[in-house]
């Protein structure tokens, strides 16, 4: 039986771990230069971060292809042909079955000059400090919502402090840490969560990282080409900006709201999805399989959870491939899946991204950052265009037609097109609530970019 | 421990095995990357795993390069990109 695994994160490696054990012949495409995702990001030629998944990582009785971007896939019903892209050709690969584990895209809010150079995600600043190892700045904000600031802040410091330098670091939280009691269940299920947060908490404490609470970054402050500071406003408990912002000075911007499953490969397949935790996932069974016969899904793709959660989720699609009806170990996987999807999901009671961040931008801020799309190009188009979802949206405005194919800014479109009321200076629509339907977004016929030049090939 | 170099902008821009051409240009302090093409604004990083497509840069005479990805290699002659090419 021959497998196709996209992503070679901690779902597809997972899944990969348990289909090598069932004697699967598999193939891996991952858009990377090496095994990990991004949770297992490491620099080249370094031992693998998890030693659980050190052999699976460079096994050779996988098929490992990497920089290759799969854009497309056909159903030959029975198998498919995947096509994939990269280092200037295309080829394609016909397999049996396929798991698709592509993981999630970080999820940013716009802001003025958030497009400035200086101004980059937590999880760029993450990446420069695991793989190359290298700080971003030495006066380092991290702004946003949700838990990812922690492990990231952790990271810059560690790598300032191996280098023997100090760096300034704080941190700007939309939310308030109060609203922790809200995963009180998460927490009883998953003892270990209070001891990773404690340890956050003593991390934080011990290095004099600074925090505050119910506040955003309205503003990059550029002077002369550089960023110098942000301004930063306070929220009340509407998620109001509430009294005048004020600068902060710091040399590098981190920013990230959390993370939002990357639909691109699954809406190519065409596979149900549903709205979890406001995010369109995929829609899976009790055994990770899609509403496409013979494609499975696990990890952030059917709702973000975290690396231990794609874990479980992959090896229970790989039981599963591999014929796996029953037994001890398929129940206890499926409860390890259960409590930690409960902590998953107080997670995002805890950090929800209220569309109310669209009253705390001006009219003139780049939505799209490819397109160059600002707020009121796309509230007009809504008002007197009649767009109503990111889709319709996009047609007028060209927001989400870049390279980027709306990553970074179709779920904020989604948002601005769902609720424009709120909005200043606009007349005012009610609000409305759209057609919500998850299968209708992200709707492209191809998931990459390739070049005709390595079509024709 | 610096293994070798390229060219960005007709400068020398020093390299560790592993680089990528954003990481590489990073480490020599170059922020800008592009200018964009509406309003010719300075773009550099931002999502640093070739999603985001905001770190475009001409790399031997081939455009629309991300410098986050692409990997740092002796001799190549790396431009920044202005616009849509």
């Amino acid at each position: 039986m021959k497998i196709g695994i996209i992503g070679a994160g901690p779902a597809g490696l997972a899944a990969a771990r348990e289909l090598v054990q069932a004697n699967c012949e598999i193939v891996i495409f991952d858009s990377n230069s090496q095994s990990g995702g991004q949770y297992w990001r490491h620099q080249k030629n370094t031992e693998f971060p998890e030693k659980k998944f050190s052999d699976v990582s460079r096994d050779s009785r996988i098929q490992w292809h990497f920089h290759a971007s799969v854009w497309q896939i056909e159903n030959l019903d029975p198998g498919f042909r995947i096509h994939y892209s990269g280092e200037g050709s295309s080829s394609s690969i016909e397999v049996e079955k396929i798991l698709i584990a592509t993981g999630a895209s970080e999820r940013t809010l716009p802001f003025k000059n958030w497009t400035s150079p200086g101004v980059m995600t937590a999880g760029a600043a993450q990446t420069m400090a695991k793989e190359h190892r290298l700080l971003p700045g030495s006066s380092i904000l991290i702004a946003g919502s949700g838990v990812f600031a922690m492990p990231v802040a952790k990271s810059l410091i560690t790598l300032a402090g191996d280098n023997g330098i100090t760096i300034e670091l704080g941190i700007i939280e939309a939310r308030s840490l109060i609203r922790w009691w809200r995963n009180i269940p998460g927490f009883i299920l998953n003892p270990g969560k209070v001891i990773e947060a404690l340890g956050y908490l003593a991390f934080a404490k011990r290095n004099r990282i600074k925090r505050i609470s119910r506040s955003v970054v309205t503003e990059a402050v550029v002077i002369d080409g550089q960023l110098s500071g942000v301004r930063v406003a306070r929220l009340n408990r509407e998620m109001k900006i509430v009294g005048d912002s004020y600068l902060m000075p710091c040399d590098a911007l981190a920013t990230s709201f959390g993370f939002t499953p990357d639909m691109t490969i699954p809406s190519i397949m065409g596979v149900h999805r549903v709205f979890r935790n406001s995010d369109a996932v995929v829609d899976v069974d009790d055994n990770q399989r899609t509403s496409v016969i013979d494609v499975w899904a696990a990890g952030e793709v059917t709702g973000i959870g975290g690396h231990e959660l794609s874990i479980t989720e992959g090896r229970i699609a790989a039981l599963n491939i591999a014929g796996v009806r029953s037994g001890v170990k398929l129940a206890l996987t499926r409860w390890k899946r259960l409590r930690q999807r409960i902590f998953a999901d107080g997670l995002s009671r805890i950090y929800p991204i209220d569309s109310k961040w669209i009253t705390w931008q001006e009219d003139s801020v780049v939505v799209c950052r490819c397109e160059e799309v600002t707020l009121k190009e796309i509230v007009d188009s809504v008002n007197h265009l009649g767009a109503d979802s990111a889709r319709s949206a996009k047609l007028f405005t060209r927001a989400g037609m870049g390279l980027c194919q709306g990553r970074f800014c179709q779920r904020n479109v989604q948002d601005i097109t769902e609720r424009c009321t709120k909005f200043s200076g606009v007349d005012g629509l009610e609000e409305r609530t759209s057609v919500k339907d998850a299968n209708r977004e992200t709707v492209r016929p191809i998931g990459g970019v390739v070049t005709l030049g390595e079509l024709s090939d | 421990m610096f293994m070798a170099s390229f060219e960005f902008d007709g400068n020398p821009i020093d390299f560790h095995d592993g680089d990528s051409v954003a990481s590489a240009l990073l480490r020599a302090g170059i922020k800008e990357l592009r200018r964009t093409r509406f309003s010719s604004q300075p773009r550099s990083i931002f999502c640093g795993i070739g999603q985001c497509f905001d770190c475009l840069v001409v790399i031997d005479d081939v455009p629309n390069q991300r410098a986050c990805i692409a990997l740092a290699r002796a001799g190549i002659k790396v431009r920044p990109q202005d616009g849509t090419q």
